[in-house]
């Protein structure tokens, strides 16, 4: 890579790391492993870098997103994740508890499925656009969509009916 | 609302507030460094194959001696050594231009990037600037010690720079994670995944680890997410919790809690406090450490690469891209102090420190 093109580099990450670090962080759920994966992001985009500058952010977030399911399908045999068990069902209007319960069962989710929620509701991509960045049917992404829902209503029986605080 | 109406809106509301938790570090250098050890390994991947290939080939034409005596084998040039605790490094001059800056407080900046991975870092005992081979150097705010990047390993590594030796750490992390306690003995390195503290001890040429006992669960942090900074005085650690609301002071010896401080947000490190403790930066705001009324919101968003220092108990230094600017605690800006150091152009954190 030339000097001109590093610092292209340097600017892209200086203009667009901030974002794409708290997209990693919604993944991972920890600093340390959001910048892992966003430096493995960065570094591969640099080598390629000759052929996506100019419109490289996509290319970035996609190595993100399925460096995530990689990482993922290799570590969940080997490392224990921690997790909170899910509470005793209490009051409703306690949204510090609910949050917190909710972090703990979007960190139960394979990769895939948290990946398909980060996407679609922090991202607000449509079906397609997930689709395509995860490179499959759009079939899929709905199922991955309503299997991740399905376990999170499943781990949070306060949201009954009763409402939440907002 | 209905539940499933209800289920939108809390998955999207805890995801925005997983994204907001991300601190911005600087990534452009690792991700550099990274790269280039995937260039090599791939280079040297490919050399193996050929040297297997290679191997292949010349199998046969060997087997074609096999009646003559095998050539005797080359001796092992030298025995393997264990890897050396400290190994030397080379310090050069830097560009007898750059000066130090004059900074309220008897700050200057004791980091500027130099050229490709170097770093021109400020020497105590000469009080000019000398460039070692290292990015992302961060000076210990008193001392000969700092911490930097390491290109081999992609690691922090500890740098001695009154003998230029470089020392690996007794824990594999990058510079950001760790932070210098005051008296420039002491790095604190917080885990966010388990909640866990570890001060590494690096008096004597030596660094050790010790993990502090530190009830991580009691503090709200039962999936980690509870970081943890240094105070003004280095005896404590200011704890955030994840309800937020207030930090938890506790013993940097034991662990022991000795106070809360009703601040809602982390802290950095010790240059956070101003010098009396009465206020603190978090979130890229001021706050009174008494009330946790927040005195003032700093201007604009928190840029991506920038350092802070209180000089004073009412004199805040913000390092940015070409410049320090002088607030007080209320946000007013007193001063703006131009710092061109000749530093290649760019976006580069440039890092505050006492002389």
């Amino acid at each position: 890579m030339d000097k001109a093109a590093e610092r292209e580099f340097s600017e892209f990450v200086a203009a667009r790391g901030a974002t794409l670090l708290r997209v990693a962080y919604a993944l991972t759920g920890e600093q340390h492993a959001a910048e892992d994966l966003v430096q493995t992001a960065l570094a591969k985009a640099m080598l390629r870098w000759t052929r996506i500058r100019g419109d490289a952010e996509p290319y970035v977030r996609k190595i993100m997103y399925h460096e995530h399911v990689s990482w993922w399908r290799r570590l969940r045999h080997r490392r224990e994740v921690v997790t909170a068990e899910p509470p005793e069902r209490g009051s409703a209007d306690e949204d510090p508890h609910l949050r917190l319960t909710m972090r703990a069962a979007l960190a139960t989710l394979p990769a895939r499925q948290r990946a398909v929620l980060v996407l679609r509701y922090l991202e607000d991509l449509s079906e397609q656009q997930v689709a395509d960045l995860l490179g499959v049917s759009t079939g899929t992404v709905g199922s991955q969509a309503s299997r991740a829902l399905a376990t999170l209503r499943r781990r949070l029986p306060d949201l009954d009916g009763t409402g939440v605080r907002r | 609302m209905n539940r499933d109406a209800e289920l939108d809106r809390l998955v999207r509301h805890t995801l925005a507030g997983l994204a907001a938790e991300a601190r911005p570090v600087p990534l452009a250098a690792a991700a550099v460094l990274r790269a280039k050890r995937i260039r090599r390994r791939r280079l040297a991947a490919a050399a193996g194959a050929t040297a297997v290939l290679l191997a292949a080939l010349a199998i046969p034409l060997n087997r074609d001696h096999d009646d003559q005596p095998a050539p005797p084998r080359p001796a092992p040039s030298a025995t393997p050594s264990a890897t050396p605790s400290a190994t030397s490094f080379t310090v050069s001059e830097a560009p007898p231009t750059l000066r130090p800056v004059e900074l309220p407080g008897g700050l200057t900046l004791v980091a500027v990037p130099g050229p490709g991975d170097s770093t021109w870092v400020y020497d105590r005992t000469t009080g000019g600037y000398v460039t070692v081979p290292f990015a992302d150097v961060r000076p210990a705010p008193a001392g000969d010690l700092a911490l930097a990047l390491s290109a081999r390993t992609g690691s922090a590594v500890l740098l001695d720079l009154d003998d230029h030796t470089v020392r690996d750490l007794p824990l594999a992390t990058v510079p950001a994670q760790l932070s210098w306690s005051p008296d420039g003995r002491r790095l604190l390195y917080s885990d966010p995944s388990v909640g866990r503290l570890t001060i590494i001890e690096v008096t004597a040429g030596q660094a050790r680890s010790r993990v502090l006992p530190f009830d991580a669960a009691a503090h709200d942090c039962p999936n980690g997410g509870c970081p943890a900074g240094w105070t003004r005085t280095g005896q404590e650690l200011a704890v955030t919790s994840v309800e937020g609301g207030s930090l938890a002071l506790i013993s940097a010896e034991d662990g022991h809690m000795v106070r809360p401080v009703p601040v809602d947000g982390p802290i950095e490190d010790a240059c956070a406090w101003s010098t009396d403790g009465r206020h603190a930066v978090t979130n890229w705001r001021i706050v009174d450490t008494a009330t946790g009324a927040t005195t003032a919101d700093l201007p604009g968003t928190r840029p991506a690469l920038y350092s802070l220092c209180w000089a004073s108990p009412t004199d805040l230094l913000v390092s940015v891209t070409g410049e320090v600017q002088v607030y007080s605690p209320t946000g007013t800006l007193r001063e703006t102090i131009p710092t061109t150091t000749g530093a290649p152009d760019g976006n580069h954190k440039v890092i505050l420190g006492p002389r």
